[in-house]
């Protein structure tokens, strides 16, 4: 069917629709014979009232939550830029005084990085993933909560540094030392290290979500073949958040360890390096860009084909571009210090890359361009945002290839021009897609069409705005003006384009407001949308607009990369995979269940219990940022009264309310092939323990990069005539650790042969080896002739002891919750999951233990 | 972890004096770099021959009909290896060959 105004908002693939048929929002009362349906509904409903909306964890409610608090924090950040351009609309104005404009510069470009974008496009793989995968919710749906109140209330933390006129202003990075204890002894650096460090934790929580819900929990014959280009791009997105992210947390920690407890890390005079927490810093800042641009690329791979009616051309191409950039992206890091003094191989190796990262980029790009030359593109409002991403992107690509050029980059670095450079990226290649995507999902968001009118009014304002605004800066940064100067002097040739900017932004603003209007107007009186406005052809588009609360009756059986445009009907096929998905539309009726798939040919394997609503995720949260907000004020009573909150909501949040296994459940395994699980899937939990060692295994990582980078400061290491550090206690708790790993594997073997007594004896030994090995370490610390404030070596050596320890906590921690549920007696063979997580982190913790220990006990003799 | 491996070994020769040996005439930055970038497309060289072997035979098979669904994603799955390989082979040999002809420790 034609795209046209006449058929905007008619189904255009009524079969397809049919079964998802949403079902009223309001719980009805429920008989055996209400629908299913309807009984569906009034499972996977969340709780109503002021409580219920704290307990609530419906993809749908907790994606367009995030959504909307992101782009809050967009409009708050785009208000700071107006005031910025407004001080510079004429040289020596005094509208701002500069410590205001130091401030307004750093919390506009931390609020756009941490706050909108990442969190923005995770509200988007929360609402969409389950639609787009079809399935019905996310894996972890409390984790989903927890995620979205520790980023909201660490961005409030963040925002609330203006009550106590503690505003950052130290710039986006934060850079060393200007951001140490000496240049910034106040409370605003700790309201940037701590309001952002708990968003950056609700970031990692939607990641590790994101990940799983994308490789174990797509619909029945949705191989990695025929995924969506979104969900590749939220995939490896969410791997590269891991890895940034958790970088930057570490350097966070060092940098408040320096700032609040006396470490050395970034201190030159004791033997740190201010360069390290550039490397730490841009470790996680050049990835970050990359996190916000590839989910980007995604929409746009997505709503291209709808517009132009044919399918994506080079998927594998693209897929491949999409990989490449997210490990590319972690080799570009030292670009953004190459006028820090680097060897000349060091600046070749990182400018070559640079420049190379143009090449996936460029893949994408033409590969968009041949589905377009392919096709009859329809000039609808998303697809005017998509040929905006085109213009404002490529230019923004083609000056970073520039900027990638050593010479070029110490002629322009720190000046106008890379300005210009990073809001064509960041506009064109991330505002740009979120705009068209929201243009593109609003409908099946809210139900209702958006104004085409004033949706292409507000897209030409907005294109014509940040052309006017940013293109200037390209010649007003060759001209010479530096970045972050609050103003400048007459009669350098600088007025004119400054003022240009200051009118476009306001165009751009005009352009976003107008947006949001189109957006509010439409959703009161906009057109039904229907199911299938655009005659799409992913998932999401088979069920109502908005999606009921379970997403699918009867999940999708998938046979095609474009499931709507090319099978008949995607609940209608053949075999025993539709057998199982119409069983699991009728049964079970009283619990949340979801299917998980296998990870790459996606053939059915478990249906699980999927988490209820509870309040306990909130609980953690307001824990977590009481945490964070004393110690910004450096209230340890509340500090401690904040992890007692944490502990108590994750001991509530876990609590196991074991559900037995019914004979309805066997005889449904039996019939289907597939295992059921009412207490939670194996499957999701394995996943979610590998990706926590993951995490792990990075902070360990960047940890000792830190510390052979420091060792790089010294030519004699350890210095000040430490003498290496002694080995026998270490050594034996190194055997003591191993041990520990080797009981819990016992333990998790004799459970499987159904032999609780042994489950019990070796989670029992394991914990006091365990406990042994800790105790040990903490003896040995306390030993020690110096501490942590000695100079860099002692910082980072207690920091690496800091280290071992937690991964004992962990494990310990662990397994005390796997000995108290085997005393309760809730383990069987069968059903054993907390001891087969305690012995897969038991093992990490060995490979962890060793390395570390190796590097600290062991390295200072060789090195 | 090649670019932090070589950034590593460029920075610990020229700040601490390190691998200052010759081979060859060659000094023993220039060499250790090199050897790191010829090691990583080593590596990468043989996931391209085994990736290309798997390649052709489930085209193959493919062609002979014996594919499965499952045949069908191995092929893509493949496919992109073996892209990725390739555009990381010319990226390690274009960013390793300037150690080539530059002085390795030589400052901006």
């Amino acid at each position: 069917m034609e795209l046209t105004d006449e058929t905007l908002g008619r189904e255009h693939n009524r079969p397809a629709a049919r079964k998802g048929m949403g079902a009223p929002r309001v719980a009805p009362e429920l008989t055996p014979d209400t629908p299913a349906e309807e009984r569906l509904e009034a499972v996977w409903a969340d709780p109503k009232g002021f409580i219920g909306w704290f307990r609530s964890l419906q993809n749908d409610a907790l994606g367009s939550r995030i959504m909307i608090t992101a782009f809050s924090f967009f409009l708050l950040a785009g208000l700071m830029a107006l005031l910025m351009r407004v001080q510079l609309i004429s040289a020596e104005n005094t509208f701002l005084d500069p410590n205001v404009y130091n401030g307004l510069f750093t919390m506009h470009g931390s609020t756009m990085m941490f706050l909108f974008a990442v969190p923005m496009l995770e509200g988007f793989a929360i609402y969409l993933l389950p639609l787009l995968l079809g399935n019905r919710e996310m894996p972890f749906p409390r984790l989903g909560v927890f995620s979205f109140f520790t980023f909201a209330m660490g961005g409030l933390l963040f925002f609330s540094s203006f009550l106590f006129s503690a505003v950052p202003n130290t710039g986006w990075f934060a850079y060393v030392p200007l951001s140490g204890p000496i240049f910034s002894p106040g409370l605003a650096l700790d309201f940037w290290l701590l309001g952002l460090g708990v968003a950056e934790i609700g970031a990692i929580a939607a990641g590790v979500e994101i990940i799983i819900a994308i490789m174990v929990m797509r619909a029945p014959g949705m191989t990695l073949s025929r995924m969506p280009l979104l969900a590749w791009a939220f995939l490896v997105t969410a791997f590269m958040i891991l890895f940034a992210f958790m970088t930057l947390l570490v350097g966070s920690l060092l940098l408040e360890l320096d700032r609040k407890f006396g470490f050395h890390f970034f201190d030159p005079t004791a033997g740190g390096s201010p360069l390290l927490w550039q490397h730490l810093f841009w470790v996680f800042g050049h990835p970050e860009v990359y996190i916000q641009f590839l989910p980007a690329t995604g929409m746009v791979s997505m709503i291209i084909p709808v517009f132009v009616r044919r399918p994506i051309a080079g998927y594998p191409y693209i897929v491949m571009a999409i990989v490449a950039t997210g490990f590319l992206s972690f080799a570009l890091w030292v670009h953004h210090m190459f006028s820090t003094g680097l060897p000349q191989v060091a600046l070749t190796l990182f400018s070559a890359a640079s420049i190379m990262v143009a090449i996936p980029a460029g893949v994408q790009i033409f590969s968009w361009l041949a589905t377009i030359w392919d096709g009859k593109p329809v000039w609808k409002t998303p697809f005017l945002y998509v040929m905006g991403f085109f213009f404002v992107f490529i230019l923004g690509g083609i000056t970073g290839v520039m900027v990638g050029v050593v010479p070029f980059d110490w002629q322009v670095h720190d000046s106008y021009f890379v300005v210009a450079h990073f809001h064509y990226v960041l506009i064109g290649g991330v505002t740009f897609p979120i705009l068209a995507a929201l243009s593109y999902w609003l409908p099946k968001f809210t139900g209702k069409l958006l104004d085409e009118r004033l949706g292409k009014i507000a897209f030409w304002l907005s294109f014509i705005g940040i052309n006017v605004t940013f293109f200037p800066m390209h010649i007003v940064g060759l001209l010479g003006m530096p970045r972050r100067v609050y103003t400048y002097e007459p009669n350098l040739g600088w007025d004119i384009y400054n003022q240009v900017s200051t009118v476009g932004s306001f165009l751009f603003a005009a352009g976003v407001l107008l947006f949001v209007f189109n957006v509010f107007y439409s959703v009161r009186r906009g057109r039904p949308a229907g199911n299938n406005p655009w005659g799409a052809d992913s998932l999401e588009w088979a069920t109502t607009s908005p999606p009921p609360n379970y997403g699918f009756a009867e999940l999708p059986n998938v046979r095609s990369r474009h499931p709507l445009w090319e099978q008949k009907d995607v609940f209608e096929e053949e075999g025993a995979t539709n057998r199982l998905l119409e069983g699991l539309a009728g049964w079970p009726l009283t619990w949340r269940a979801a299917l998980t798939t296998s990870p790459v040919d996606a053939r059915p394997r478990e249906v699980f219990r999927v988490a209820g609503p509870s309040i306990w995720p909130f609980i953690a949260a307001v824990g977590l940022i009481l945490i964070f907000a004393a110690e910004i004020f450096s209230r340890r009573d509340l500090v401690i009264s904040g992890a007692v909150i944490m502990i108590v909501a994750l001991i509530g949040w876990h609590w196991p309310y074991r559900v037995p296994t019914t004979e309805k459940e066997l005889q449904f395994e039996r019939e289907h092939k597939v295992l059921v699980w009412p207490n939670g899937s194996p499957t999701v939990n394995r996943w979610a323990m590998s990706l926590l060692i993951l995490l792990l295994a990075i902070a360990l990582g960047d940890l000792l990069f830190s510390y052979f980078y420091l060792r790089l400061e010294h030519n004699v290491w350890p210095p000040d005539n430490i003498g290496p550090p002694n080995l026998l206690l270490p050594g034996i708790a190194t055997v003591l650790v191993i041990v520990a790993a080797a009981a819990m594997r016992w333990a998790h073997a004799r459970i499987q042969r159904d032999d609780m007594r042994g489950l019990r004896i070796g989670a029992a030994l394991a914990f006091v080896s365990g406990a042994a090995a800790l105790g040990l370490l903490v003896y040995d610390f306390q030993q020690l002739p110096f501490d942590h404030t000695l100079n860099a070596y002692t910082s980072i050596f207690f920091l690496l002891g800091g280290f071992l320890m937690l991964l004992l906590v962990v494990g310990l921690g662990q397994n005390l919750y796997a000995q108290v549920v085997s005393w309760v007696g809730r383990y069987s063979a069968r059903e054993h999951v907390a001891v087969d997580l305690n012995a897969m982190y038991w093992v990490a913790a060995v490979v962890m233990w060793l390395v570390t220990a190796a590097v600290l006990y062991v390295a200072p003799y060789f090195i | 972890m090649y670019f932090m491996l070589a950034y590593l070994a460029v920075e610990v020769a020229c700040r601490l004096g390190w691998l200052q040996f010759s081979v060859g005439g060659t000094n023993g930055i220039t060499v250790t770099v090199i050897g790191l970038t010829l090691a990583a497309v080593g590596v990468l060289a043989v996931s391209l021959l085994i990736g290309v072997g798997r390649w052709r035979r489930l085209r193959r098979e493919q062609a002979s009909k014996k594919d499965t669904e499952l045949g069908n994603t191995d092929l893509f799955l493949a496919q992109v290896g073996v892209l990725l390989d390739l555009i990381f082979i010319f990226l390690l040999l274009a960013t390793g060959a300037p150690a080539l002809i530059l002085r390795p420790c030589a400052w901006n």
